[in-house]
């Protein structure tokens, strides 16, 4: 789990924040194993009759509320690229309004699209 | 100014655009170019109408928003909205923007019902119109027969309203006139004529009435817990 969150993180495709949120997750796995006394107290508190069934209840409400938090943040995104492209596009017309572009200028070299 | 949302039209607006450049000589257009693949943004720039384009597909909400957007930047005390699918007549133009003018009312909605030259939609989406007619009455007391209306004119108090964030980026209809009504803004229906759209309807596919009227039931009842919040910005509109 850990050597691919590294890969994952040095190829650039998770965050750092992200990577230490999930490397938290895994100490939290290795420390609930370190101290099974723990899991079989919590499980005579809920009422639960094997450890087995605490461990997959609490990890149900945990992605339960990780897909939460996940959609608020997709939210958040799809609201800012939103506004974003508005801005651009906005923009984009005003600076056509105050200066046209001249025929030709899509073939100017800096305008042309970075590969 | 007439802002025209426009996604793919590039056939309907060949059409459209001689049409308010003849009738309407006076009034600057604006054609929002929702992210558009074909020639759209060509046809309206021939056509010599101001063009605002997306880089992408944003919806229908979105692209009339960011029309709502330009005009408040270019100061227009008057916006009237229509499609681009050569469902609103050109000529009722004039009948929108009357009452926003002489001070009636805030928004003029053009209504489908009041005329009898409008087609009549199909059986569904009449009973949707029913329905949030019914929904709309109950919560804002007002009778508005369609309240699916996108043919509209309005002030520059309700275009501030507009350019807000509680602004729908999908579908903007119902929840958006309760959301006015608490505002405190008059709405004023005027009897327009529409056509059938000669382009596929945004509800194409056998789900997308069902998403439609769960997602507008939700958005009404997320607009009515918001009531205080929205009465208490009146006085900044």
């Amino acid at each position: 789990m850990v050597s691919i969150i590294f890969y994952l993180v040095r190829k650039r495709r998770l965050r750092e924040e992200y990577a230490l949120f999930w490397i938290g997750c895994g100490i939290l796995m290795l420390g609930v194993i370190w101290f099974y006394q723990g899991l079989l107290f919590v499980s005579s508190l809920i009422g639960s009759v094997t450890p087995t069934t605490t461990l997959f209840l609490f990890g149900f409400i945990f992605v339960l509320l990780l897909c939460l938090k996940i959609s608020v943040r997709l939210s958040q995104l799809k609201t800012q690229m939103k506004i974003l492209a508005q801005e651009v596009a906005l923009i984009t017309t005003y600076k056509d309004e105050h200066h046209p572009p001249e025929p030709g200028d899509s073939e100017k070299p800096c305008n042309k699209p970075t590969p | 100014m007439l802002i025209i949302p426009a996604y793919n039209e590039a056939k309907d607006l060949q059409v459209l655009l001689p049409k308010v450049k003849a009738r309407y000589p006076e009034m600057p257009v604006l054609v929002v170019d929702d992210g558009s693949q074909d020639q759209t943004r060509a046809i309206a720039q021939a056509q010599q109408v101001a063009v605002v384009s997306h880089p992408f597909n944003l919806g229908y909400g979105a692209a009339i928003q960011t029309g709502y957007k330009y005009a408040l930047e270019k100061q227009c005390p008057y916006v009237v909205q229509m499609d681009a699918d050569g469902q609103h007549e050109v000529e009722d133009v004039a009948l929108l923007v009357q009452p926003v003018k002489q001070g009636l009312c805030d928004l003029a909605l053009g209504s489908r019902f009041l005329n009898d030259a409008s087609y009549r939609p199909a059986w569904p989406r009449r009973v949707g119109i029913r329905f949030f007619r019914g929904i709309t009455k109950l919560i804002t007391g007002q009778p508005i027969t369609d309240p699916t209306s996108g043919f509209q004119a309005m002030n520059r108090r309700v275009l501030q309203i507009f350019t807000g964030r509680h602004f729908p980026d999908d579908y903007p209809d119902a929840d958006v006139l309760v959301m006015l009504n608490f505002y405190g803004i008059t709405i004023q229906e005027i009897p327009v004529r529409m056509y059938a759209s000669t382009t596929r309807s945004m509800h194409h596919g056998w789900w997308r009435p069902f998403f439609y009227m769960a997602k507008m039931c939700f958005s009404l009842l997320i607009t009515c817990s918001l009531k205080g919040h929205f009465r208490r910005r009146r006085s900044s509109v």
